[in-house]
């Protein structure tokens, strides 16, 4: 809980959203952004604003959320850690969630990557073609006569 | 300052808007990447489903890198007790009989589900990636090779392969292996002789290859620079990683009243060519396994053990390959006659645990034993008396065609 000498001396960066809100954060926060990473060894300015290009502010100070608490490796165990992880994506609508996706691909979260893909992959699971399409505003694309033969080729997969 | 980028542009408009909306935001796409790693932790059944969403997930779920990647993924984070059996039906001693095929938790052998009932006799030459590759018994002649896939409901029948290999496969000194080569991304079967004629200590030089990308059979001349004894070749299944299938073989040499191992014997899948290594541990008790990615020898003595790593590839030429021996321990007599007693079975490890696992199988029981190399301690878990199994190995489920 007390905070260490050693996150006092950390140092600060600046991340600059797209719609241009600043938030200052710690480096070992920012750092588990792989692409914040790259960018910082290219810069002569560490004090200058970082701009996280695709990123919103709203999305941003999500992505930061989710990095400090990783940040901070030996407070939590694993099992909170999870359990911290499971309500943070249930607390996404939709719409955020795709957002948090695209930002962590764009900024290389690891961590984050693999949270948001298995919370929407746990969507897919259970539903059929139909109410896919429906959850994730997908158009079929299929002529009914390709759709027909899909059928035929995997009945099986249309059992419950 | 930067300015603002344009796919800035297009991500907030409606952004805004529909913060608060429950739904996936209209013609928001994801790229066909993104779409891969969510699809990677999805089962073969729900893809099955999946694929007939809209074409551009078709199209991902069906590339050959997207199902080699699935498998690795499966093969890496799946539950590590769930076991694949094999086993027969009828009469005792038919080599070809009617098959169950299920799958079971390996420390309880209850049954997680049964994945067919074969009620023809039939016999299953290998197992792969989740891929069957295996041939009916039709009243007295062999059919065809078909390989199936259960996960996805699908088998294929390949063509009749060519001579040197009987039309009509099926007798005992035939030898048919499924592999991949992971640089064409290919899957392959290798169908080979123990013997020419000549010397039944020699392998054939002739062996049959079929590709699953050229759909087609070629016989290729391969060379094995040793004699080496065809008891050990028929005995041993293969463990199957790195491109290759191995098979521990002695070159002739007894010790102790039976053969001693001496050699690995390698098929490599992308170059076609068999090729042979010395064992490490002189002295030892020797069986190979998987560890991780690599191929491992375990040996052991009545006074030590230890586990040897077949490091990288260094070169083509044999002899080459660096053993690197990662684990020294102790032993005893018991441990010793415990890997000797179940020499043919398949042994598997479990990294995290440090324990070798054999399914040990009789005519009238199949039983689960275990070894931790640290304690040195012998359990046996299970025994189902009753159970005829032929084949145990880890559960793989993958969406391979062929």
């Amino acid at each position: 809980m007390a905070s260490t000498s050693t996150s006092t001396l950390s140092r600060k960066l600046i991340l600059k959203s797209s719609d241009g809100e600043k938030f200052e954060v710690d480096e070992n926060v920012a750092m588990q952004s792989q692409t914040i990473k790259h960018m910082i060894e290219d810069l002569d300015d560490i004090n200058s604003p970082i701009p996280v290009s695709i990123v919103t502010g709203t999305i941003l100070s999500k992505v930061i959320e989710y990095c400090k608490k990783h940040a901070t490796e030996d407070s939590d165990s694993d099992e909170q850690l999870k359990q911290w992880d499971k309500e943070y994506a249930n607390n996404m609508d939709l719409n955020t969630l795709y957002y948090l996706l695209l930002a962590a691909n764009y900024m290389e979260i690891k961590g984050l990557l693999e949270l948001i893909t298995q919370c929407v992959a746990d969507m897919i699971k259970g539903k059929s073609p139909e109410e896919i399409r429906a959850h994730f505003n997908i158009k079929n694309d299929f002529t009914p006569q390709e759709e027909a033969n899909i059928r035929n080729e995997n009945p099986w997969a249309f059992e419950n | 300052m930067r300015a603002a980028s344009n796919s800035l542009v297009i991500l907030q408009s409606g952004n805004t808007k529909t913060r608060h909306h429950v739904a996936w935001p209209e013609d928001m796409k994801l790229n066909p990447d993104l779409w891969a790693e969510v699809f990677l932790k999805l089962p073969v059944k729900t893809l099955v489903r999946v694929r007939d969403v809209c074409k551009s997930w078709r199209s991902i779920i069906d590339s050959p890198d997207f199902i080699t990647e699935h498998c690795e993924q499966f093969k890496k984070n799946s539950d590590k007790n769930q076991l694949l059996l094999v086993e027969r039906t009828g009469p005792l001693r038919l080599k070809y009989s009617g098959k169950v095929i299920r799958v079971v938790n390996k420390l309880t052998f209850e049954e997680i589900r049964q994945i067919t009932k074969v009620s023809e006799k039939c016999k299953i030459w290998d197992v792969f990636d989740g891929l069957f590759l295996y041939q009916d018994y039709d009243a007295t002649i062999y059919t065809s090779l078909k390989i199936w896939n259960p996960s996805v409901g699908k088998s294929w029948r390949l063509p009749d392969p060519p001579r040197p290999l009987p039309r009509l496969l099926g007798q005992g000194d035939d030898k048919l292996v499924l592999g991949f080569d992971p640089s064409s991304k290919d899957y392959k079967v290798i169908g080979f002789r123990r013997n020419d004629g000549v010397s039944v200590k020699k392998l054939s030089s002739e062996i049959a290859v079929y590709s699953g990308i050229n759909r087609l059979w070629k016989i290729k001349t391969v060379e094995v620079n040793e004699p080496f004894s065809y008891f050990a070749v028929l005995q041993h299944q293969h463990h199957f990683c790195q491109g290759a299938a191995h098979w521990i073989v002695s070159d002739g040499a007894r010790n102790d009243g039976g053969f001693e191992y001496t050699h690995v014997l390698s098929f490599d899948f992308g170059i076609e060519e068999f090729r042979c290594v010395e064992l490490p541990g002189m002295e030892m008790f020797k069986c190979l396994f998987v560890f991780g990615k690599s191929l491992a020898v375990f040996g052991i003595s009545a006074e030590s053990s230890r586990i040897w790593i077949m490091g990288e590839d260094v070169g083509e030429v044999v002899g080459e390959k660096q053993w690197i021996l990662c684990f020294e321990g102790g032993s005893s007599l018991d441990a010793y006659n415990f890997f000797k007693e179940y020499k043919f079975a398949r042994i598997t490890y479990d990294e995290y645990t440090g324990e070798f696992f054999v399914v040990v199988s009789t005519n009238s029981e199949t039983k689960l034993m275990s070894y931790n190399i640290t304690s040195q301690r012998i359990m046996a878990f299970v025994t189902v008396v009753g159970n005829r199994t032929c084949c145990a190995d880890s559960y793989v489920e993958s969406l391979v065609t062929f």
